[in-house]
C-alpha cells in the first residue's frame, strides 16, 4: 500500500544498507544531522565539513534523483520562509549562514532517510526505544497512506463525473474520506492480524547488532571532529 | 510552520521547547490505548489523513507557502491523547523521511503543532459543549486559535532562538498562519458537520480510555510515563534560564541589591 502512496527514495540492496541495520542508520542519520545543526553559525569550517559529509552520505545512500529533489523542494521552500525575517531586516549575510547550515542538515536527512524502506522505519523505532503504541501508529499511518490517497482520489474522480465544480477536495469529500477510510482501516488492519502478521518479527530485523559498531562508531567520530574543527 | 535543523542557535532554549513536546507526548502516550488494535488502527488512519493533507501546499502571501495542520479535526474524530499521538507519529515521519521539520526540533514542532493545537481544541470543546453546533464553533475557533498559538511559539522561539527581529518574525509567521488557520477552521468546521450527519459516532467521546487503566501493565507504563514528563518538565526549567543571554529579572535584582550594599 506505501508503494503507491510514497515513491521509493533511494535505490534497494546498496552496500550501505547491507553493512548497518535500519535501526543503526537511523541513528547515524540522527547524530549528523544533530551535529551539523548545532554547528557554530557562519563557520566556514564547519561549512566545509558539512558539505564533505552531505556528499559521504549521497554516495553511500544513492537516491533517486527525482524523488529526492522533489522531498528537498519542500524543505528548503520552509528554511528559506523562516529567515526571510533576517533578510527583510538587512542580516542577509546571517540568513545565508543559518539557511547553508539548515540545508546542509537537510541533505543530510534525506540522503539517510533514502537508505531507509518505509517499511523499515516502524521497527527501527522500535528498536531505538521509541514507545510502542508511537510506533504502531506509525506503522498504521504508513501502511494506510496509499489507500487513503487512493480513496481520496476516487472520492473526487466521482464527483467530477458526477458534474461537480470547484477545487477538487472541499468539505464534503474530507468527511466522505473520514467516514470510508474509518471502516477500511479496520477491516485491513484485522485482515492482517488473521493472516498472521507480527510486528514483533520486524522489531528483530531492525535491531541494533554487532555489526553496526563501524557504522555507529565513525559517525560518532565524525561528529566531534566537526565540532572540533568548528 | 515546522522548524528546521540549523535556524535556532541557542540550544538551552531549543532543548528545553524539545522536553517541554516530549513530556506532552509523554503524558499522551500514558493515556493511549495501546493494546486497543481498533484504536491503534484508526488513529494511524487518521494520522495518514493528516500525513497526505500537510503534503499539499497552498501559497499564502508572495514567496511563503502554507499547509493544513489537522489538529483540529484529529482532536475532534480522536479525543486529545490519541490526536497528540497522531500528530507526534505524523511530525516524526516528516522529519525522518520527507526532511520536514528537523529531528533536533521535533520536541518544539510537536509542542507548537500537536500538544498545543489540540489542548486548545480540548478546552474550547468543553466550553462549546456537544452539540452540533458546539463541536462545529470548536472545529472553526479551535483550528484558528491553536494554528495562531503554535505560531505564535514558533515565532518567540525565532526571536529568542536565532535573534530574529520581533516585529517582521511574528508579522511573517503569525500573519501567514493565522490566515491558513482560517482556511483550516473553516473546512475544519464544515467538514464537522457532514460528520455529524453522516457518521455520528465518529466525533463521540469514548470511554476506552478507562478500560485501558484497568489493566496492571498500563497502569506501571502510566506511571512511568507520568515520571518521565515530569523529569523532563523539570530539566526544561532548569534549561531555560540559560536561554537568555541577558540577565533575568532575579539576577538583575540581585545585581542592584549587591551594588547598593556596596
Amino acid at each position: 500500500m506505501t508503494s503507491s502512496a510514497l515513491p521509493p527514495l533511494g535505490s534497494a540492496g546498496t552496500p550501505f544498507q547491507r553493512a548497518a541495520s535500519p535501526a543503526a542508520r537511523l541513528l547515524a542519520g540522527a547524530v549528523l544531522v544533530a551535529a551539523i545543526a548545532t554547528t557554530p553559525v557562519g563557520s566556514l569550517p564547519a561549512l566545509s565539513i558539512s558539505l564533505l559529509l552531505l556528499v559521504a552520505t549521497l554516495l553511500a545512500a544513492r537516491p533517486r534523483l527525482r524523488p529526492f529533489a522533489r522531498r528537498a523542494l519542500p524543505a528548503l521552500l520552509v528554511i528559506a520562509a523562516l529567515v526571510v525575517p533576517l533578510v527583510i531586516t538587512g542580516r542577509t549575510a546571517e540568513a545565508l549562514a543559518m539557511g547553508a547550515r539548515a540545508t546542509l542538515a537537510v541533505g543530510v536527512a534525506l540522503s539517510v532517510a533514502a537508505s531507509l524502506g518505509l517499511d523499515e522505519l516502524p521497527g527501527a523505532l522500535s528498536a531505538l526505544g521509541v514507545p510502542a503504541a508511537l510506533a504502531a501508529v506509525v506503522e498504521t499511518m504508513l501502511r494506510q497512506l496509499g489507500s487513503v490517497q487512493d480513496e481520496g482520489r476516487r472520492i473526487v474522480l466521482a464527483r467530477k463525473l458526477r458534474g461537480a465544480r470547484g477545487f477538487g477536495v472541499g468539505p464534503e469529500v474530507l468527511s466522505a474520506l473520514l467516514v470510508r477510510t474509518s471502516a477500511r482501516a479496520e477491516r485491513a488492519e484485522l485482515a492482517m492480524r488473521l493472516r498472521g502478521y507480527n510486528p514483533v518479527l520486524a522489531r528483530e530485523r531492525a535491531r541494533l547488532g554487532r555489526r553496526d559498531l563501524l557504522l555507529l562508531g565513525l559517525t560518532i567520530a565524525l561528529a566531534i571532529l566537526l565540532h572540533i574543527a568548528a | 510552520m515546522h522548524l528546521a535543523d540549523g535556524i535556532v542557535t541557542n540550544a538551552p532554549l531549543l532543548v528545553a521547547l524539545d522536553l517541554v513536546g516530549a513530556a506532552g507526548v509523554s503524558v499522551a502516550l500514558t493515556r493511549f490505548v495501546a493494546r486497543d488494535s481498533r484504536r491503534i488502527a484508526w488513529t494511524g488512519t487518521l494520522a495518514a489523513f493528516v500525513l497526505a493533507a500537510q503534503a499539499i501546499n497552498v501559497p499564502m502571501v508572495p514567496g511563503a507557502s502554507a499547509h493544513v495542520i489537522g489538529a483540529g479535526l484529529l482532536a475532534l474524530a480522536l479525543g486529545p491523547a490519541e490526536a497528540i499521538v497522531a500528530m507526534t507519529a505524523v511530525l516524526l515521519v516528516q522529519a525522518l523521511m520527507f526532511g520536514d521539520g528537523g529531528i533536533t526540533t521535533l520536541g518544539l514542532n510537536v509542542l507548537d503543532m500537536a500538544v498545543l493545537p489540540v489542548l486548545i481544541v480540548q478546552g474550547l470543546r468543553r466550553v462549546f459543549g456537544e452539540t452540533k453546533r458546539g463541536l462545529t464553533l470548536t472545529a472553526f475557533t479551535g483550528t484558528f486559535v491553536g494554528t495562531v498559538a503554535g505560531a505564535a511559539v514558533l515565532a518567540t522561539t525565532l526571536v529568542l532562538g536565532a535573534d530574529a527581529p520581533a516585529r517582521v518574525t511574528f508579522g511573517w509567521i503569525v500573519g501567514v498562519q493565522g490566515v491558513a488557520g482560517l482556511i483550516e477552521g473553516v473546512l475544519a468546521a464544515v467538514a464537522v458537520r457532514h460528520l455529524i450527519g453522516r457518521a455520528p459516532g465518529l466525533l463521540s467521546r469514548r470511554p476506552s480510555a478507562l478500560v485501558a487503566l484497568d489493566s496492571n501493565a498500563t497502569r506501571r507504563e502510566s506511571r512511568r510515563g507520568l515520571v518521565l514528563a515530569m523529569v523532563a518538565i523539570a530539566v526544561a526549567l532548569m534549561l531555560l534560564p540559560l536561554a537568555s543571554s541577558t540577565p533575568d529579572a532575579l539576577e538583575v535584582v540581585v545585581q542592584r541589591v549587591h551594588l547598593a550594599v556596596r
